[in-house]
This record gives structure tokens, sequence and C-alpha cells, in this order.
């Protein structure tokens, strides 16, 4: 067990120690400093929901209820924990397997090291990872008025809640594998587990019959009622038997008194004893699965650390072109289709299964009951939906430079001009946010029109306009989208060590939340500064013609084309400009990883 | 068909490549090996376009790299020594891809032979994550032949191959020879250079230690009357120049 904590040891150290020197890098500090800073004013400034000086509440951060919303609280989360607990043993069908690295497992399991040696590494190892979560979730949900000794009970009942979370994962895959080894298979298994659910269920129901009987529908007509009975039933008979565990585990971060809380710390104690036990005791093979997930995890990495986050985690499947590529033509019309056909990757059809019911449906109902109320609430639903697909759609869909920044090794041999590349990498993204965007236009004019306007419906000035601001917005959008898109690519050519340090961070820590912040802020003020001159020029005719009597909504429509005239000018520009940047791009700068 | 001329890179203030020059004429294999750190990989990353020299030229085909980069990459076939695909375009995809950017008119026909030629006809609608080392290779190779270039760049071409992949590497680069394609391996394996290479180039800290015929390198670093073996010829070569500092054998530098 030495090796093995030099080992966790020496890791931890060497990792602190690159995460320090990183900071030497412009890019990590400031992505770093901000991300601190951002976590700091939202939950420890003093003055901030979570900072000192807040008004003192419950660990859960909403309003301090009585003794009995207490209780009931409590046994909500304990019932919420119970449920979380049966479908761990109920659905994987995983076998046990430790969450080591492919390093880890090249060198320990041909080693002379113990099955349950490597256990307690495994366990031993995930404790920094789980003390972190556990002082994070203190910050977030701390009290006030407790002191530093509150503090330090409310980590340990925090870390022990951990603790006891992987322990009985880990042991309920052992006993899952245990029990698969001896012919009970997943099926058989939920079988048994739905069987004892519905004996359970059948026991509370006679106990609810004989223990109340006088309980009917009409008397639960007042919430007091139903926290009354809900209050009842997760205390005494089966559900408040099979909840007394679950409710001593999670008191900890429930208790006021000091007590209480090391009362339910004591239980959490008990029971990660006895997972421990189990797991030292059962003895499943774990070698073939570890290994098989230690190289799953080796290509997740591999896929964040090259911008490919849609890939981490799945499967890549093959998937068709959304059209034909010719031999000829604009050669960087390759590039957006290879994106395009990535972009089915990071949407699926996982979202059109979801959004094309959501679309029938919503542009249906309200037709089919004609009613205006509806209609007119989905259609002003729309326009937040529009309004973050319009600003976080092209930080979702990645598909552009941005993905193939690693691949500069592929893109710069290729036979095209910066400008080239630049525009075929960002076409495929703009081209599906504008797409999804009219789709959204449709369905609002749709539901507009079946609702009509008025007081609590689409508001009179939208609806008068009609057609040619229906217009004007669709003619704005693409351009929008290519000049925003355009935008976050431009990052990646102007900072590349940047953009591959985001990704080189897997995605985690304060440095990448800082950064990921300031591309936010930087990239709205690009925006901003892009649209300037368009949106001027654009209200300036708008206004002329107005003056000149055309009526406001065909105003519009005129003075938008003249806008997406000059912002389409500027985007020409900036393609033109970055492409330059792009050919002088330097491969060589490569990130410290 | 190559042309280099005073080819230098730097890194901030690290000379990775320092003012090489040399050719390769069409039909020849000109082998580039040298001890790690030595410059090839930085030459050939600096032959093809993905790092702009610090200073000095490179002509493709007579095209200026840095000129007229378009029309001298379009003579190119660059082959890392790790194949690098899209995760998410199918063997089939990639050889559509690449002949829309080469703007290759016959491309369904070679396609379909490459794939043939290659064996990986039946493997055409899979990922590059379906497909063994060996075949991702093929399939790099596949995209890169597809437009029939006259300068072919090779880093490790035998890199994690199996016996019959290597077989097959070989008679790639004898063929794309005999029809004319001037062609750069990059390699350690001097077995490899022996047996496919024309002429040699040994680097040592960025600087041509010695360019020419294998004939004439044998002869020069041969320490009696019997021609030197290239391992011999290697080492000879490095270690004077690690020891003097200086490129040994300039006198045959170009």
């Amino acid at each position: 067990m030495r090796g093995l904590l030099y080992l966790i040891t020496r890791s931890l150290g060497n990792r602190l120690r690159v995460q320090f020197r990183r900071l030497r890098k412009p890019q990590y500090l400031i992505g770093t400093v901000v991300g601190l800073a951002y976590f700091w004013f939202f939950f420890m400034r003093p003055g901030s929901p979570r900072g000192a000086g807040a008004p003192d509440g419950p660990a859960w951060g909403g309003a301090a209820p009585g003794g009995e919303g207490l209780a009931l609280v409590e046994s909500g989360i304990a019932l919420l924990m119970l449920v979380i607990a049966f479908l761990v043993w109920l659905l994987p069908v995983q076998r046990a397997a430790l969450g080591l690295t492919e390093g880890e497992v090249a060198f320990l399991f041909p080693a002379p090291v113990s099955r349950r040696t490597l256990i307690r590494f495994h366990l031993l190892r995930a404790q920094l990872g789980l003390l972190f979560t556990a002082l994070i979730m203190v910050l977030v949900w701390r009290r006030r008025s407790t002191g530093w000794e509150g503090a330090a009970l409310g980590l340990g009942g925090w870390w022990l809640m951990m603790v006891l979370l992987e322990l009985h994962r880990q042991t309920a895959a052992f006993v899952r594998t245990w029990l698969a080894d001896r012919g009970i298979g997943p099926w058989r298994r939920r079988g048994f587990l739905l069987a004892g659910m519905v004996l359970w269920v059948g026991a509370e129901a006679l106990w609810l019959r004989g223990s109340l009987p006088e309980l009917t529908p009409e008397l639960l007509k007042s919430p007091e009622d139903l926290k009354h009975l809900a209050g009842v039933v997760t205390t005494d008979g089966p559900l408040g038997w099979v909840l007394l565990p679950a409710r001593w585990i999670v008191r900890p971060l429930f208790a006021a008194e000091p007590m209480a809380r090391m009362g339910g710390m004591a239980a959490q104690l008990v029971l990660c004893g006895l997972f421990y036990l189990v797991l030292m005791r059962l003895n499943v093979p774990i070698e073939e699965e570890t290994l098989f997930r230690s190289q799953q995890r080796s290509q997740a990495i591999a896929h964040v650390r090259s911008g490919n986050w849609h890939l981490a985690g799945r499967k890549a499947r093959a998937r068709k072109p959304w059209f034909r590529l010719r031999p000829t033509g604009a050669p960087w019309v390759a590039l957006c289709w290879k994106n395009l056909i990535a972009l089915k990757g990071f949407v699926g059809s996982r979202f059109f299964l979801i959004f094309l019911p959501v679309f029938l449906f919503s542009t249906m109902l309200p037709l089919l009951s004609q009613g205006g109320t509806v209609a007119a609430a989905l259609a002003m639903m729309l326009v937040p939906l529009s309004a973050m697909l319009l600003i976080m759609g092209p930080h979702m869909l990645r598909c552009d430079l941005r993905q193939d920044l690693q691949s500069l090794d592929v893109l710069k041999p290729l036979p095209l001009r910066g400008w080239q590349v630049l525009l075929g990498e960002v076409l495929a993204p703009a081209l599906a946010l504008t797409v999804l965007q009219w789709a959204l236009l449709a369905l609002f004019a749709v539901l507009g029109t079946v609702a009509g306007s008025g007081e609590g419906r689409v508001p009179k000035e939208v609806m008068t306009g009609g057609l040619p601001l229906l217009a004007a917005v669709g003619v704005f959008l693409p351009a929008f989208n290519l000049m925003s898109v355009l935008l976050l690519n431009g990052v990646a050519v102007l900072f590349p060590a940047w953009q591959t340090s985001l990704a080189g961070m897997g995605g985690r820590g304060f440095g990448v939340m800082g950064s990921q912040l300031l591309l936010m802020l930087g990239h709205l003020l690009g925006m901003g500064a892009m649209l300037l001159a368009p949106v001027g020029a654009g209200a300036a005719i708008g206004f002329g013609l107005v003056l000149a009597g055309v009526p406001w909504p065909w105003s519009v429509l005129p003075a938008t084309l003249v806008g997406v005239l000059l912002l389409l000018g500027e985007l020409a520009g900036g393609l033109l400009m970055l492409g330059d940047r792009f050919e002088r791009l330097d491969a060589g700068d490569e990130p410290v990883l | 068909m190559i042309a280099v001329q005073e080819l230098t890179r730097t890194f901030d203030k690290q000379v990775a490549v320092d003012a090489l020059s040399f050719r390769v004429a069409p039909g020849d294999v000109l082998g580039l090996v040298g001890p790690n750190g030595a410059g090839k990989t930085t030459t050939l990353r600096c032959l093809c376009g993905i790092l702009p020299p610090t200073r000095g030229e490179v002509r493709i085909a007579g095209h200026d790299l840095l000129g007229e980069p378009i029309e001298a990459k379009r003579e190119i076939a660059w082959f890392p020594d790790e194949p690098r695909l899209f995760d998410y375009l199918t063997a089939r995809q990639h050889l559509e891809f690449s002949a829309r950017l080469y703007r290759v008119e016959d491309a369904a026909e070679r396609g379909a032979r490459l794939l043939e030629e290659l064996e990986l006809t039946e493997h055409a609608n899979k990922l590059p994550g379906e497909l063994s080392r060996g075949m991702k290779q093929k399939l790099a190779i596949a995209c890169g032949l597809l437009h029939s270039p006259r300068a072919v760049l090779f880093d490790e071409p035998l890199t994690g191959l199996d016996p019959r992949g290597i077989r097959g590497m070989k008679a790639t680069i004898r063929r794309l020879a005999a029809d004319g394609a001037a062609i750069l391996v990059s390699s350690h394996l001097l077995h490899l250079v022996e047996e496919l290479c024309t002429h040699l180039l040994i680097l040592a800290r960025g600087r041509a230690v010695f360019h020419g015929t294998l004939d004439e390198v044998r002869r020069q670093f041969a320490a009696s009357d019997q021609p030197a073996s290239l391992e011999e010829v290697f080492f000879r070569a490095t270690d004077e120049a690690a020891v003097g500092g200086q490129p040994a054998g300039e006198g045959k530098v170009d």
C-alpha cells in the first residue's frame, strides 16, 4: 500500500505543480482569476445570497420552515436518496469495475498488489474529489451563524455523505456482478426488486387503510392537510421504517444541533463500514471491466481535449451527408459539408425526436382548441427560447474551426486560402442555427395568427407588423448567425493557444469557468461593435422612410436589408483579415499540459 | 520537384532547422534520417505548409510554397506518422471530401480503385474509430493519393503497421516513385531507408550532415576499403556532428 500511497501523493503534487505552472501563461492566469472572482462574487462576497452577512437559513438554502416543515424536507430528501439507491440496484447492467486510468491498469494489474489493496487504492484516491465536492457544497449551502465548528461539522457531514454514496454505488456494482455470475442476470434481478417493491407498496396501502380509515380525497383539500398526511406517511408505517436509516444519513445536512448532526454522522460511518466490508469480502472479477472502462475514459478525455465534447462518452456513428458533394466546384464547400455531417452528432436524431413532436403538438393544440390564450402563451414562450438560441447557440454548436483547431496538421496543407477555410468552417453552424431559428419564427407566426393580438396575447405592434416584420427578422438572422459564429472562430484564430488550453483543461476548474465567462463577454462586446454601424444605418433609413410616410412595418424591411448588406460587408472584411491570420497561424504553438 | 533553399525554422530562440538546402527530383526517394530532435518532422511540416519557415524558400513542382501556396499544395501529399482522420466521416466520405478539396473530377472511379487496391472496399462505410491502425493508415494514403500528387512526404510511414501493411506501404512508395513523384521519407528505420531510398539526407541539430546518394554516403563514411553499412554511417555522421558541433561531410551538402 505504501507504493500506492506514493503514487497518490506524488501524482497530486505533480498535478498541482503543473496547474500552478500553467498560471505563468496569461491565458490560464486570466481565466483562473476571472473564475475565482466569479465564484467569490456569487458565493462568498459580503451581501451576496450565500455570502457573509446574508440572512441565516437552513442548509438547503430555502426559507427556514418550522419543526414540522424541517422534518418533512428531511423526509423528502431521505426519500429521494432512497429512490436513487433503489435505481442503482435496479437499472445498471455494467459489471463491477474500479475507476483506474489506463496507466494505472498497465502498472498495477501485473504488479504483486492484492485485489483488496487495489480496491482500497481506488477508494482512497477518490477521497480528494469527494472532499472537494463536499467543500463546494458547504460553501454553497453553508449557514452563517454556525461558526467554524459548524462549518467543520457541515464539511464532515457532506464528505461522509459523498463517501457513503460512492461506497454504495461500488457495493451495488459488486453485488450485481456476484448475482450475475450466479445466474441472476439484470432482468431476474429487476424482477425480484420490482416484486419486492410491489409487496412493499401493498403493505403501505394496507397500513394506510388500517391506520387512517377516515382518509378520503375530500379530506385532502387544503395544502395543510396534504402536509400533515405526508408527515404521517413518511414517519410511521412501512415507509417510515424504510426511511429511518436514510433520514439518519441526511440528518447532518439538516439538523441544527451539533449532537443530532454527530449522531447522523455516526450512522453514516456505520453504513460506510458495512459497505466497505462487503467490498472487501465479495470476490468478484473486476479486471476485464476495469480495463475496458479505462480505455473508454482515455478516449473520452482525448475527445474533450481535441474539442469534440459531443463525442466524449458516446460512440460515434456513421451518418449520411445532408447533400451529395460533387468533386468539382468551390472547394471550401467540402469543409461545410464535413461539418454538417459532424453537426448530426451534435444535434442527433434524439433532438428531432423531441423537437418535432413539441413543434407539431404546440402548433396543433391551439389550432384544435381554437383558443387564443394558449397559442399566445406558447408564442411568447418562443421569444426567450429564440433569444437564448441566438446568443448561446453559437457557443453550443462547435462544429467549426474550434473543433478542428487540433487538426491544423490536416487543414493547413489543404490547397485553400485562409478565408476559404474560415468560410467553409463557419458556414455549417451558422446554417444550422438559421434553419432552427426560421422554424421557430414560422411557429411564432402560426401561433401569433391563431392567438391574435390584444390584452394578454401577442403585442399588437408585433401582430400589425405581420409579414414585413417576419421577413425582416428572417433576412437578418443568417447574417447575424454568421457574424456570431465568425467572432467565436476569430477567437480560435487569433488566440489558438487559449482556445486549445480550454480544451486541454478538460472542461473543469476555475480556469475553464473564467475563460468561458471571458469568451462570452468578448463575444457580446464583439457583436455589439459589429452591429453598431449596420443598426445605425438601418435605423436612420427606417426613420427616414417613416418620416416620408411609409407605414412603419414596411419601413423595417428595407432598413434591415441595408443593415444586413453593411453587416455582410463587415463580415467579408473580417473573413479576409482572419483568413490572412489563419495562413500565418503557427501550428507549432502547442499548449503546455 | 521539391527544392529547398536555406530553410530555417526557429521556435522562440531555439533553431530547429538551420539553413537546410536540398532537392528531390521526380522519381527519387530521399530518406531523411537523424537522431531525435534533429529537425526531421519540423522540416516535413515546413515543406507541406503546416509551419511557416522563419527564413528560406520551398518550391514544390516549381511553385513557391509561400508565394503560390494553393498551386504548390495541390501537388503535395503529406502523411504524418499518425493518420489524422475525422472521427465522424466514413472512409468513403473522407475520399469525397478530399476529391472536392483537390477538385478531382474522376474521383468516383479513382476512389473506388484506390479502395480496392488498398483492400478497403468492404470498410468504405466505416468510421475511423471502427478501423484498425493499419486500415486508418491505408485510408490516409488513399485520400493523399487521390489527386495524384507530384511531391509526397512521409513521416515514419511504417509506424504501427503489421508485416502485410509494411509490405503494402513499401510497394506504394516504390510505385509512386516509378510514376515520377518526388518522395521524401523521414524514418528512424535505417533498413527501410536502405531498401527504398535513392538518396539520403542526414540531419543533426537541425543542420544537414550529409546529402547524397546511398553509394556516396557509404563511401564517404567507410572506415576501411569496405563500404560502411547505413547504421555505421548514421552513428559516425551524427557522432561527429555531436562532438564537433559542426556538420560533418560539409563538402557533400548541397
